[in-house]
């Protein structure tokens, strides 16, 4: 009963201080600035680093935003952040963004969420893309069909997009889905041969198709949509003021110069801005069903989901911690007791791998050891980073735990006769375990959260299902509330676990 | 049984053993003696390869040891000579039993069945049967160290080494370790004590050294050295001794 009112009391005031900041167009007024949210990450057309210029961010939607802003007296400010969770950042943050502009489609989803949408300022398809010398794939149909190998075809997506939803309805368990977080990620993967094909927009498709000259457009575009802008619910004069602004850079033929400096101008363009009012021709175009769930019911409805995740975010912990603890003690033994050369090389293994990110470990093993003929599926490859990232950190923890023993301890063990090799196994391991125990199941606990980073190499964990999710339903608190829930049932028995074996090993006062 | 030669062992600049020559008979028990910093226990730690030296050689049995020694020699020297530490060294995550029998487990590859009644005989010997399933920790020091004393003798060496074995005790604990000690030396176990206590070289030992500065000083039957000390670093060593 107390968590109900209380999750009442908070989607009251929520709603308070977005009606308290309504009027985000004076905001942008009075600032001088229009915050558009996108992310870089998707790469061209759309928002995108120059790269003959780094410093400098080009792309359709950005010079769009530049002409909108124009018309609006101000200036148009990027703001970076993660895809999928735009809508959240536009939602839960108005002091970060104050619209989304990054071929965000038009859904009624997106529109029972919080949001209002600008009138379209694309008009997108969905294009297949294959390797060109691929035979078994030559068309949509193709995707039905098992592979010459008997193996399902395997299809990558930007995750969260109108492609996904696309590819799932309409070809279901007959492929093998793999998300990605950028267009040209999945991109790359065709190339590398990882995956069969991918599905994205017309604009990256015309726009990369130089780039990887190895890959070609399978099929005609299927599944028309529409690109628009969107703003907070509540800001309908924003909202009225930036469609007043798409219409007259339509019109004014601005648009149109823009689309084709990228090369993504067609006739379906010419053909939607022609209508003085595509907002009712807009409407229509997405299936939605308006019946959709929200909050608690929608939750309960994706709790398989979650839980599935969960199972990801244990298999990982499982797989890899065992194997960075074992790393580790070799690591371990071998900077204490291994020849100089031996010792150098840990000494720079373990520097190495704590220095940097874990991330960046990840996209290495996953996005670049396929250029050196090693393609790693992604559970294995979430496993190996886990596992040598963390296995650093175990060394380290293990070194700690030997050098704490008395020297006395190894003397004592030789002077029976012992050889170093016994000694370590039978005197001076066991007795460091029982110091290590305590930090190993800190590192435990944080190998179990940090394997949300595995969602970077398309691993759905509890995380990003929580991401997705979310953003699907919009049922933000209640998801992260399960997910949060999920993580406490699988960490707190492992605490209680080590805390018992803490009190059944005994005390060392040597 | 022992016998070294011009031992020389150096620190650096500093000069711990300036060419030690001593020998130790089968069931022979040799106390060496002196002023602390005169080499006494890091001629033990050379005797059983816990430390490297410069020169000179050591012959235990049949096995000799260099300057340079490699692994597997250090291995057979030290399964000949057993060693006791001044701060006993029991293995605290082991019971008691377990202590005594881990050493012919895993040296000895004996099977748990074969160690155990020899350990629990040892334990007896040294007046701790009912200790047996006791924690080092919940042992007094002088318990403690007769435990250390069974675990040595376990792996049945031909000579064991004592490094000030009741420095750390108070006089009733150290005079029960005394004591184990004796009862060792009227079995004709070969030993070699280092010590500070003079009545106690006296009563076990059959030959003394006294070293000093690194080198033995003097040497004899503990009458000789304690009636009658040839040197004056004796004779200073042992009227200090006496007033401590």
């Amino acid at each position: 009963m107390n968590t109900w009112c209380r999750s009442l009391l908070f989607a009251f005031l929520l709603s308070t201080t977005s009606a308290a900041r309504a009027d985000t167009l004076d905001d942008i007024r009075q600032r001088g600035t229009i915050r558009w949210g996108g992310d870089k990450e998707g790469g061209g057309p759309y928002v995108y680093e120059d790269p003959n210029n780094p410093q400098k961010l080009i792309g359709f939607e950005v010079e769009l935003m530049d002409r909108l802003a124009e018309r609006l007296g101000v200036k148009a400010e990027f703001r970076q952040a993660q895809w999928d969770t735009l809508p959240e950042l536009l939602k839960r943050r108005p002091d970060q963004i104050d619209i989304i502009v990054n071929g965000y489609e038009l859904t009624s989803q997106h529109l029972q969420h919080g949001m209002i949408a600008t009138l379209p300022y694309y008009v997108y398809e969905l294009q297949l893309i294959a390797r060109k010398d691929d035979t078994a794939l030559r068309a949509w149909e193709d995707l039905g069909k098992r592979r010459p190998d008997g193996s399902k075809p395997r299809v990558g997506v930007l995750a969260g997009t109108a492609a996904e939803k696309y590819i799932s309805e309409r070809f279901g368990n007959a492929v093998e889905l793999r998300a990605y977080n950028g267009t040209t990620d999945s991109l790359l993967e065709v190339a590398t041969k990882k995956i069969e094909a991918t599905v994205t927009d017309t604009p990256p498709a015309a726009f990369y198709k130089d780039r990887h000259r190895e890959l070609s457009v399978v099929g005609a575009p299927v599944g028309r949509g529409y690109y628009v802008i969107y703003a907070r619910a509540g800001d309908e004069r924003l909202r009225d003021e930036l469609d007043r602004a798409i219409l007259q850079i339509t019109r004014s033929g601005e648009l149109r110069q823009i689309d084709e400096r990228y090369g993504i101008w067609n006739d379906g363009q010419a053909f939607f801005r022609a209508q003085e009012s595509p907002r009712e021709q807009t409407a229509e175009a997405d299936e939605g069903s308006a019946a959709a769930p929200t909050g608690w019911a929608a939750t309960w409805k994706n709790m398989p989901l979650l839980v599935k995740g969960a199972l990801v975010t244990v298999e990982l912990t499982l797989l890899s911690m065992p194997m960075a603890m074992l790393i580790g003690l070799f690591v371990a033994l071998g900077r204490l007791y291994g020849p100089a050369p031996l010792r150098l090389l840990l000494t720079a293994y373990v520097e190495v791998l704590r220095g940097t990110p874990l991330l960046l470990q990840l996209y290495v093993i996953f996005f670049l050891l396929p250029l050196l003929g090693v393609n790693l599926p992604p559970v294995a490859a979430g496993v190996m980073g886990l596992a040598i990232n963390y296995s650093a950190y175990e060394a380290e923890i293990y070194r700690a735990g030997v050098l704490a023993i008395p020297v006395g301890q190894m003397e004592a063990a030789l002077s029976l006769g012992f050889t170093r090799r016994q000694a370590l196994r039978h005197i001076i391991v066991p007795q460091a375990f029982r110091l290590v125990l305590p930090p190993v199941t800190n590192d435990f606990i944080a190998l179990f959260k940090d394997t949300a980073v595995c969602s970077v190499i398309t691993i759905v964990e509890l995380t990003k299902q929580y991401s997705i999710t979310a953003n699907t339903t919009g049922a933000y608190l209640q998801v992260a509330a399960i997910a949060a829930l999920l993580y406490l049932a699988m960490s707190y028995p492992l605490a209680l676990m080590t805390r018992r074996l803490e009190k059944r090993t005994p005390p060392i006062n040597a | 049984m022992i016998s070294i030669s011009n031992l020389v062992k150096r620190h650096g600049p500093l000069s711990v053993l300036n060419g030690v020559s001593m020998s130790v008979q089968r069931g022979e028990v040799v106390a060496i003696i002196g002023p602390s910093g005169g080499g006494k226990s890091t001629l033990l730690r050379c005797i059983n390869g816990l430390e490297r030296f410069q020169a000179g050689e050591i012959q235990v049995a049949d096995v000799k040891l260099s300057s340079q020694p490699d692994g597997e020699s250090l291995r057979r020297l030290r399964q000949r000579v057993g060693m006791v530490f001044q701060q006993f060294h029991l293995f605290p995550h082991l019971s008691v039993l377990q202590n005594v029998m881990i050493g012919p487990r895993i040296v000895l590859k004996q099977r748990t069945d074969d160690a155990e009644p020899l350990a629990k005989a040892l334990l007896e010997r040294v007046g701790l049967k009912d200790k047996l399933h006791a924690r080092p920790e919940q042992l007094s020091g002088g318990q403690q160290q007769r435990v250390a004393i069974a675990r040595a003798l376990a792996v049945k060496p031909e000579a064991i080494l004592f490094d000030e074995p009741t420095s750390a005790l108070d006089p009733h604990m150290a005079s029960e370790v005394q004591a184990v000690i004796a009862d060792l030396a009227s079995q004709q176990q070969t030993m070699l004590v280092v010590t500070h206590a003079m009545s106690f070289a006296r009563q076990v030992a059959r030959t003394v050294h006294v070293m000093a500065e690194g080198v033995v000083a003097e040497s004899g039957s503990p009458e000789e050295v304690f009636e009658a000390p040839k040197l004056d670093v004796t004779r200073r060593f042992l009227q200090l001794a006496k007033t401590a």
